[in-house]
């Protein structure tokens, strides 16, 4: 419940920004009106209600602003605008937007395909880097249920395979 | 007369407060604040409506358009169920915040 009030925050406050501005400036008139009421209630002539309430209220520019900082996602609203501009100016520019892209494409796929064969070669298909690699064992673990440990069951081995007597 | 400063935060407590006793728009809110201390205190619009949308994007309050009194357009506010609970806990807050340096101020000697 949390987090979908906050997306539909998030939401409303990029892409229906316009229509939000358009609320809080209507809400703010809305309160500048019934300020004036209110001065006129009190006895001010309405040329002197309107500048009091135009000076209660200040700028109503800054103020706009604010609000809009206070709903907070301006971050958002930036990154939108940015990644906007960025597009409209890809697209102006045709040609270079096509050399950079195939650049950068070609690029990257040679050294990924390159990158992930030599990953694979290594890990599969190239033999390890010691002497006599054929003659390595896997060897369990000493495990409690075995008779022999894996230390008795790597002498024996030895033993048989190796025909002359050791140095 | 000079402005009293509003510590951070306590202009939420005293939004959240006059909402418990029921909706009400930005105009209002104003006026029952500024009625209330006695005309001590007057919440300018530049730091009601920046605090109030605040508390709408925490989720404290809603809002929705509606008719006020004078037959006149309006966003009309009211609390949630954690706006509720805000209260609650920031009012505890000011009291121990109060208390504590009430305490300080009378035995500082």
């Amino acid at each position: 419940m949390n987090l979908f009030r906050v997306l539909s925050h998030a939401i409303k406050s990029v892409f229906r920004r316009d229509q939000v501005d358009a609320d809080m400036i209507e809400e703010m008139r809305c309160h500048r009106e019934a300020q004036i009421e209110s001065n006129l209630a009190a006895g001010l002539t309405p040329t002197e209600a309107t500048r009091v309430a135009n000076r209660q209220f200040g700028r109503i520019d800054a103020i706009a602003e604010e609000g809009r900082e206070a709903r907070g996602f301006t971050w958002l609203i930036h990154l939108r605008q940015d990644l906007r501009y960025g597009l409209k100016m890809l697209f102006k520019h045709k040609g270079f937007s096509f050399v950079a892209v195939m650049t950068l494409g070609l690029g990257l796929s040679v050294n990924i395909t390159s990158g992930c064969l030599s990953l694979v070669d290594i890990l599969f298909f190239q033999p390890l880097a010691v002497k006599d690699p054929h003659r390595l064992l896997v060897t369990p673990r000493d495990d409690p249920k075995n008779q022999l440990s894996s230390s008795d069951s790597i002498r024996s081995t030895c033993r048989s395979s190796v025909a002359s007597p050791s140095v | 007369m000079s402005k009293i400063e509003l510590l951070k935060g306590t202009l939420d407590l005293l939004v959240l407060r006059v909402l418990q006793s029921g909706p009400m728009h930005g105009f209002g809110i104003a006026q029952k604040i500024h009625f209330l201390s006695a005309e001590a205190l007057r919440i300018e619009e530049g730091s009601l409506y920046p605090a109030v949308y605040r508390m709408e994007r925490k989720g404290w309050i809603e809002a929705e358009w509606g008719v006020s009194e004078n037959n006149r357009r309006a966003k009309f506010y009211h609390l949630t169920k954690m706006g509720c609970q805000q209260l609650v806990a920031e009012q505890a807050t000011w009291k121990r915040l109060t208390d504590a340096v009430g305490q300080v101020l009378a035995k500082a000697d």
